[in-house]
Parts: C-alpha cells; sequence; structure tokens
C-alpha cells in the first residue's frame, strides 16, 4: 500500500515549501537584521576601534593599561557589580511574590495590577529619580514624617547614598522582571498545584517543588535582564548617589567631559561590554544546566 | 576637482548673502544668567543688529564644545565659558581669537580681556552655611569648613577639582600668595588632594551644578558648602536660611569666545561687543548677584552702592579673595581632575 504513495516526490515538495518559508521569514527578518547591524554592530566596532589607540594618535594598549594598573577602575567596576546585583536581589525579593499574587487573581483584577507595575514604567527616569529625592531627602516627607510620629530623633540617611541608588534602580527594573516572570507563571498548569495539593503537600512544599521550578525559567530570565541593565545605569546613581556611588557610566562620561578622551571612554565601554558578555553567557550556561538538569528528571 | 570646490565656495557664499537674517546660537549657563541674558545682553544687542539668537544650556560648556568639536557638528557661535576652560579650549585649539578693534575692551579688568575670551561677570567660589545649625558662632574661614568638631554638619562640596582644591590648601593656612606655588608640584597637588580626602566622610553631597547646590541650601540638605555667590545670594533672598562669606572666595570669571568652527565669527564679534558694554555690563547686575568685568559699570550710575557692596568684583570685596590662576589651571585640569576622582572612589 505505501509503495503507491510517491513518498520521495512528496518529501521533495515538502523539502521546497520549507525552504520557501524560510526565505520568507528571512526576508521579513532582514529590515531588522540590518537595522540591527546599522544601530549596533558598526558603533561596537567603532569603540573597539577607538579604544585601540592612545592619547597621541598611535595604535597602543595604553587605555586598558590606564584601566588595569588604576586602583580606582577595579573599584569602579566592583561597585557597578554590587550595585546591579542587589538591584536583582531587591527584584527577586519583591518581583516573584508579587507576581505569584498577580497570578492567582481573577484575571480582570490581574489586568489591574499589571497595569499599576507598568504604569511608572512610561513616566521619564529623570522625574522618578527627583520623586525619590523628594521623598527622602534630609527633611523629606519620609523624614518629616517620621519625625513628626517620634519614630526617630535626627533625620535618617536615606537619600545620596547605596540605599537610594539601589530603592530608584528596584523602582526602575521592576517592570522588566516581573513581566517575564509572570509570563511563565500564566503558562503554570493550575492543575499542577491542585495535584500537589491533593497529594498532601503543604502550601510551602507546593510552592518550592511545584510553583516556583516550574516558574523559574521566567525568573532566570528575569533577573539576567534586570542585572545586565543595570550596569549601563548612569542617570539613577548620578542623581540619587550624590557622587557616593561611582558606577562605570560615570567614569565613562567624565572620560569623555572631563579629558575628551574617546580612547578611554571607549576602553571602559568595550571592558564592560565584554564582562557583560561572559556574565550573560554565564548566566545562560546556569539556565541552560538547572533547566536540562530538571528535564532529565521529568523523564527519568 | 578645482570647479568642485568653487562651485561649493559660491553656494556658501550665496547662502550668506541670501540669508535675511543672521542667527547665532548662543551656548549659555541656566538660571539667573540666562534670565539676565535674554533681558540685558543679547536680548537687546541681537535686536539692534537685527540677528536671531537660539539658545542653548549647558552645565559645564568645556564638555559641550568638545563634544560638538569631537563630532564634527559644532552648532555654537557664541560660548560663555569659564575663564579657565576658555584656556583650556584656547590651548586645544578650539576657539577662535577675538577682534579687539571691533570689541572695545579698554575699561576691562585687567586680564579679563584675553586673546580668546573676553569676560562678562566675576564670580566667587564661597563657603556658604545654613544659618538656623550655626545660630550663635558662624563659620568665617575654609580651616572653620573642615572644623566637624566646632562645626558639626553634612557638608558638600563639588564633584570636581576646580577652586575646591584651593579651599584645600587654604584651610591648611596656606597664604594666598603661595597658593599657586604649592599647587605647582606633585606633593602640593596630592597635599591638597588629601586633606579633601579628610573630610570626605562629612561629604554627604558631591554636587554637580549650580542650581543643585542652590537647592541643597534652600531644602535644609546640608548645613555647609562650597558653590557660587550668585546662587547663595539668590537663596538668601528667596528667604532661605542662608548665608555666606566673601572671605577667602576663589575669584574667577565667565566670558564669551567663539568657537573656531562657528560660521558666524564677524556677526559673533559685534554682538560680543554691544553686550560688553559698561551699560550692558551694569544692567546685568539686576539679575546676578555677580561683578562686572567691565570696571566702567560701576560708572554708569546703574549700580546702586548696596547692590555694589555684595558684589564680588566691587573694590570693598574682591579684597579678601585670591584671584583664581587661569594659567596654572589650564597646565594641571586633567593631573589634578584624575587625582580627585581617583579620591572620590576610594
Amino acid at each position: 500500500m505505501s509503495a503507491a504513495l510517491p513518498l520521495g516526490e512528496n518529501q521533495t515538495e515538502l523539502a521546497r515549501d520549507a525552504r520557501v518559508e524560510r526565505a520568507l521569514a528571512f526576508a521579513l527578518a532582514l529590515p531588522c537584521l540590518i537595522v540591527v547591524a546599522l544601530c549596533v554592530l558598526i558603533p561596537c566596532g567603532w569603540l573597539f576601534y577607538l579604544s585601540a589607540f592612545g592619547n597621541d594618535g598611535s595604535l597602543s594598549w595604553e587605555n586598558y593599561e590606564r584601566v588595569s594598573s588604576g586602583a580606582s577602575y577595579g573599584r569602579i567596576f566592583i561597585t557597578t557589580f554590587e550595585v546591579s546585583l542587589l538591584t536583582v536581589l531587591a527584584c527577586v525579593g519583591i518581583g516573584v511574590p508579587f507576581a505569584a499574587f498577580v497570578n492567582s487573581l481573577p484575571p480582570r483584577v490581574a489586568g489591574l495590577f499589571v497595569a499599576a507595575v507598568l504604569l511608572p514604567f512610561w513616566t521619564s527616569l529623570l522625574v522618578r529619580a527627583y520623586a525619590w529625592l523628594v521623598l527622602l531627602q534630609r527633611n523629606g516627607l519620609i523624614n518629616t514624617a517620621l519625625i513628626d510620629m517620634g519614630l526617630t530623633e535626627a533625620p535618617l540617611d536615606l537619600a545620596f547614598n547605596w540605599f537610594s541608588t539601589v530603592l530608584g534602580m528596584t523602582h526602575i527594573m521592576l517592570p522588566i522582571f516581573i513581566l517575564p516572570v509572570l509570563g511563565a507563571m500564566r503558562n503554570i498548569d493550575p492543575g499542577m498545584i491542585r495535584a500537589a495539593a491533593s497529594m498532601g503537600a503543604s502550601w510551602g512544599l507546593t510552592m518550592r517543588r511545584v510553583f516556583l521550578p516550574l516558574a523559574a525559567p521566567g525568573i532566570i530570565a528575569g533577573a539576567i535582564l534586570v542585572f545586565v541593565m543595570s550596569l549601563g545605569f548612569y542617570v539613577t546613581p548620578a542623581i540619587l548617589g550624590g557622587g557616593n556611588v561611582q558606577v562605570i557610566s560615570m567614569r565613562i562620561a567624565r572620560s569623555l567631559s572631563n579629558f575628551s578622551n574617546w580612547g578611554a571612554a571607549s576602553a571602559l565601554g568595550v571592558l564592560l561590554l565584554l564582562f557583560t558578555g561572559a556574565l550573560l553567557a554565564l548566566g545562560l550556561m546556569a539556565q541552560r544546566l538547572i533547566l536540562g538538569a530538571r528535564k532529565g528528571q521529568d523523564h527519568a | 576637482m578645482r570647479t568642485l570646490v568653487m562651485a561649493a565656495g559660491l553656494v556658501a557664499a550665496g547662502g550668506a548673502v541670501w540669508a535675511e537674517g543672521v542667527t547665532l546660537t548662543l551656548n549659555t549657563p541656566g538660571g539667573a544668567v540666562l534670565e539676565g541674558g535674554n533681558a540685558v545682553l543679547w536680548g537687546p544687542a541681537a535686536a539692534e543688529l537685527g540677528y536671531e539668537v537660539k539658545i542653548e544650556t549647558s552645565d559645564n560648556s568645556l564638555d559641550a564644545l568638545r563634544l560638538q568639536v569631537g563630532a564634527n557638528a559644532v552648532s555654537t557661535d557664541i560660548i560663555v565659558m569659564s575663564g579657565y576652560q576658555s584656556a583650556i579650549a584656547a590651548n586645544e585649539g578650539m576657539l577662535a581669537p577675538l577682534d579687539y578693534n571691533v570689541i572695545d575692551a579698554k575699561d576691562f579688568v585687567e586680564g579679563a580681556a584675553t586673546p580668546y575670551c573676553i569676560g562678562i561677570y566675576g564670580y566667587a567660589a564661597v563657603m556658604a552655611w545654613n544659618t538656623k545649625t550655626y545660630p550663635d558662632k558662624a563659620p568665617a574661614s575654609w580651616a572653620d569648613f573642615w572644623d566637624t568638631e566646632a562645626f558639626p554638619g553634612r557638608r558638600a562640596m563639588r564633584a570636581d577639582a576646580e577652586a575646591q582644591v584651593e579651599m584645600a590648601l587654604l584651610s591648611q593656612g596656606v597664604a594666598p600668595a603661595d597658593l599657586y606655588t604649592v599647587l605647582a608640584t606633585e606633593e602640593g597637588m596630592q597635599r591638597a588632594i588629601d586633606r579633601i580626602a579628610e573630610l570626605k566622610p562629612e561629604i554627604a553631597v558631591w554636587w554637580n551644578s549650580g542650581a543643585q547646590h542652590g537647592q541643597l541650601m534652600l531644602d535644609g540638605e546640608v548645613d555647609m558648602t562650597t558653590g557660587w555667590n550668585g546662587r547663595f545670594q539668590t537663596a538668601k533672598a528667596n528667604g532661605g536660611p542662608v548665608e555666606f562669606t566673601y572671605n577667602q572666595g576663589i575669584l574667577a570669571y565667565d566670558c564669551f569666545a567663539i568657537p573656531a568652527a562657528s560660521q558666524h565669527k564677524e556677526e559673533a564679534m559685534k554682538l560680543i561687543n554691544l553686550m560688553s558694554a559698561a551699560k550692558a555690563q551694569a544692567a546685568l547686575t539686576g539679575y546676578v548677584a555677580y561683578g562686572p568685568m567691565n570696571k566702567a559699570a560701576f560708572d554708569t550710575g546703574l549700580i546702586a552702592p548696596e547692590v555694589a557692596a555684595v558684589l564680588p568684583t566691587s573694590p570693598q570685596n574682591s579684597g579678601s579673595m585670591i584671584v583664581q590662576d587661569i594659567t596654572w589651571w589650564a597646565a594641571n585640569n586633567d593631573r589634578i581632575q584624575q587625582m580627585f576622582e581617583d579620591m572620590m572612589t576610594q
């Protein structure tokens, strides 16, 4: 019977269809690829190129040597990574419970909460940074309220430090974190949770063994996204840090403005790009390991 | 090729001839300077000459100019710079020489009309304090600014070495006359930086702009700060609990310069000439507490004696201040800023 079907011919046609489809998809993606090439690859290449020239215009490692020899650069990189990591931790701490809560609500009410998260997303970075200053400064709303209520004698140092910087950055990154987490949670079959509960698992156990592992891809994706974006923050640390939190983007800006040294600034940009790429690769590898290991377990 | 160049030249010339009105782009700080400039400097001067003036504002005009030159997109025709920035910009070849046949500078403060920049107003980097924090005994010198036992409280300094290193050495009792001799050596520079590092734990905010340090004092965010006398004068006038002293202030001036790449140099010179006149300079004192660099302004009768009393360039005030050495700054800016940055990140 099967011999009657011209299987080979059919396969050729299928393969041709697949080829056409691929070509079409590529054609559709082409404008996007061109934009990426023009707006990302060429400027990045230019950055590498600039960083390779010393102040006198000759080809040299001068810019990288300056970074590796100056102790302050190491501290700036460490500060940048620490601030970013704290922002990720704050986002995970606030974002995961919030997303789980929103996920448990009926769709219409959940929509309202998602809108509440997205609303500040549409406000300018600058406005939000200054809004935090109004709240946090020595004679700001929070300190005034605390003193009036008799909870503290002297105003607390809330602004112009690490606390205010991480707070402001968390505020900005939270929507970016919550969206992929919520997406992952939405895809969890509620039947799984009910099944776990029906088999006698406590709420805590259900969360730990069923819900969070299933939401993990979204949490990891959100955390990586927040971390990488936080590394390049400028406006928020500049305003809310008050000069006491020196991150890499501020040094890049000052290299340009104070010294007009495009080479030095480019070298810092290249290093930040490389570190970010390395961390991103590590993060993705960890993600694959965690998820891959679990997939193996599922099949076993 | 030659025809092409000629054609381009003709097109450029044609453009100049056919332009109906000349539009000059002027780069200035914001705040009271912008308001006063619109009202009594470029506003009336441009009207008299029939030019249009387009305003760009920047907190740091040397940065702005370097970025424009670096990107090969110079849009500015007249730029307001600090004296020391103009010396650096001139060294880097970014400024056009001023034509003193067009600009009348005969009554200017000595040294305030340089080949590349002509003074507009003088100001002082001074110490200000909150009068509520220190009601009985006010700080009087840089030594008091560093004395956190006699004057406890949160401080702010500029996130930039400019004027701050001079204050640091003055606080240690270095005589004004020796200031730049001490700073001439690497050890002297390190001494000034170390002195700032000493105070660092007490510095709550490193300010970046005049608007910021004015606001810090008005909000009571810090108790003592370095900053420019004009901003503190304004904060005081607005009823803020702010007082400042000219004692040991660092006197500097802002000036008009013309970028070498400007397309309207001739028109810019004419505009600068009108803006430098004694009457225009005197009128500006109605907007900012900065002192005219054209000495004839004090003879116009337009500056009331009580106003002259608070101006940094008036004879009674300029005596207690130290005139900033622009040459030292032009030569050492990069080095000292690097040391300052290392100190900031320590």
